[in-house]
């Protein structure tokens, strides 16, 4: 007990001085907050009826090109991983080049080298770009995932499999993928969540996502900081939703199993 | 030699080879077909000839990139001390930032903290563009003049973003130290910062090593986002590569290329250490 209130007296302490010191840095700079002027960003009453301000907008684009680089992303982690397992070797060697390559290059340069040399040539607009860069980059990490994920089934169900007389595609289908599933809702999780964050880098090529809306919101308000804290927050809330999704089906499938 | 040709010649395709090679012809049979209405005149020497600005961009990721490893990993090792910790007001502060910091993407991160910091906190602490142009040793260290200053802030900023993942794997590699060995430690006498520091950590980092080396590797790629707060990098430096001479694809390329070779060096580097440090520690 006496042990406990020494705690919370430390920590409150701590606690104190920390929000002093942001307090200090907040208000002691002459930068004039307006937090009134950026509400009607997020939604404004008139007319009887509320209407979806321009950070909404920029969420439903962001969210768009999320959610179809996941699908695009796995299809093609999918198939990196089939390469890789593969028995030829040309297809092994594809597949070691390009996770390689991704990998070693970062989304940005990835996302100039592909609209300034890719995009013109096979006329592809800027948001089809953005989403295929971003796919290209995560599906990298993904077909890595997928490779763990298989190599941790027991090589026991391969053979077992093997030598109840099932061929080697339907084995990977009906035996190895169904176990290997399970061991990847996490780090599906963790993938959908940094395509979110890396779903920012994609305002460079001036797709109009959360952003974009900020930069150009910016240029017209000059409300930086103001904007740009609420753009985090909002970014905060969709991963953490994308987080809560991923425990939910984390847990569905272990009650199913 | 013959036997390497051999070899080749001889070797059996197999389905996915097949399958693979059909799909690379189709990708740049398309490109190709469809790069013939669109006509770009391939002019290497002009981009080569602008090598210089291009070296001046790797010194500055380099120089971004160790500024941001060094607040990175030693913020983070106290972060992920304070979320190991029984005290609940260090636990909350740690969890809370890292927690903000991992859900919110670099790009905006740095756009908050990089104002932030280098508008209100350096005149602050009197680090202005003027002390950086009569200081020989910071001009060395971080460039001239304003960007100096830039550098250093945009630095700070990738460096405590980088901190809150490095304190999660940090932690993560404490946490698998068996308890028994604090217990072992604090009943000879140490207190918990000598066990920390002598006992729990030397374990505990070189668990987490090939970890870390990933993140790092992480760290280097986030180096490129400063490139859009005007940090001269590499990729800003592509940017003016391709605004004063055109050659777009020629430039982009090399920025490629540099990024790639750094890369790949940087992760064989690692892993040769991987396993020196395997075979001493574990």
């Amino acid at each position: 007990m006496k042990k406990n209130i020494k705690q919370y007296i430390y920590s409150s302490i701590i606690l104190i001085t920390v929000f002093y010191v942001l307090y200090e840095l907040f208000s002691t700079n002459n930068y004039p907050w307006q937090w009134y002027s950026v509400w009607k960003y997020f939604a404004v009453y008139d007319e009887g009826k509320w209407w979806a301000g321009e950070f909404i907008f920029g969420m439903e684009k962001t969210i768009y090109i999320v959610l179809s680089s996941i699908l695009l992303s796995f299809l093609i982690g999918i198939i990196i991983a089939m390469a890789g397992f593969a028995k030829g070797k040309i297809a092994n060697g594809f597949a070691k080049l390009y996770v390689t390559f991704v990998r070693n290059t970062p989304v940005l340069v990835q996302i100039y080298l592909t609209y300034f040399i890719l995009a013109p040539i096979l006329g592809m607009d800027r948001f089809i770009t953005g989403i295929i860069v971003l796919s290209v980059y995560e599906g990298a990490f993904v077909s890595e995932i997928i490779r763990g994920a298989i190599e941790s089934v027991n090589r026991g169900q391969w053979e077992a499999s093997y030598s109840l007389g099932i061929n080697r595609f339907y084995t990977a289908r009906k035996v190895i993928l169904p176990q290997a599933m399970r061991l990847l809702i996490a780090p599906m999780t963790n993938v959908s969540i940094n395509l979110l964050k890396h779903s920012s880098i994609v305002s460079v090529i001036a797709v109009q996502d959360l952003t974009t809306v900020g930069r150009d919101l910016i240029s017209e308000t000059y409300l930086t900081m103001e904007i740009w804290i609420a753009i985090a927050f909002l970014y905060w809330s969709l991963s953490s939703i994308f987080a809560i999704i991923g425990r939910i089906i984390e847990k569905q499938i272990k009650w199913n199993n | 030699m013959i036997n390497i040709i051999k070899n080749i010649l001889n070797y059996k395709w197999h389905i996915s080879d097949i399958i693979t090679t059909a799909i690379l012809i189709m990708f740049i049979s398309t490109i190709l077909i469809s790069s013939i209405d669109f006509s770009y005149d391939w002019n290497w020497s002009t981009p080569l000839g602008y090598m210089g600005l291009f070296l001046i961009g790797l010194l500055n990721t380099l120089r971004l990139f160790f500024i941001s490893m060094l607040i990175g990993i030693t913020f983070g090792l106290s972060l992920a001390i304070f979320r190991i910790s029984n005290n609940h007001g260090l636990n909350l502060l740690g969890t809370v930032y890292i927690n903000f910091v991992r859900n919110i993407p670099p790009l905006v991160f740095l756009f908050i903290f990089y104002f932030f910091i280098s508008e209100q906190i350096f005149p602050k602490l009197g680090l202005t563009p003027e002390l950086f142009e009569n200081f020989t040793a910071l001009k060395w260290l971080f460039g001239e003049g304003v960007y100096g200053a830039n550098l250093i802030s945009a630095g700070i900023c990738l460096g405590l973003f980088e901190s809150a993942f490095f304190a999660e794997i940090i932690r993560g590699a404490i946490k698998s130290v068996p308890t028994g060995q604090y217990e072992a430690s604090l009943g000879l006498g140490f207190n918990y910062l000598q066990t920390i520091r002598k006992i729990i950590l030397p374990q505990a980092l070189a668990k987490c090593y090939p970890s870390l080396a990933g993140q790092s590797i992480i760290a280097l790629k986030n180096t490129s986002i400063a490139s859009l707060i005007s940090v001269k990098d590499l990729v800003f430096s592509g940017v003016e590569v391709v605004t004063s001479t055109r050659s777009i694809f020629e430039a982009w390329i090399i920025v490629a290329i540099i990024y790639f070779i750094l890369c790949f060096t940087m992760t064989k580097f690692f892993n040769y250490y991987e396993k020196k440090i395997e075979n001493k520690y574990i």
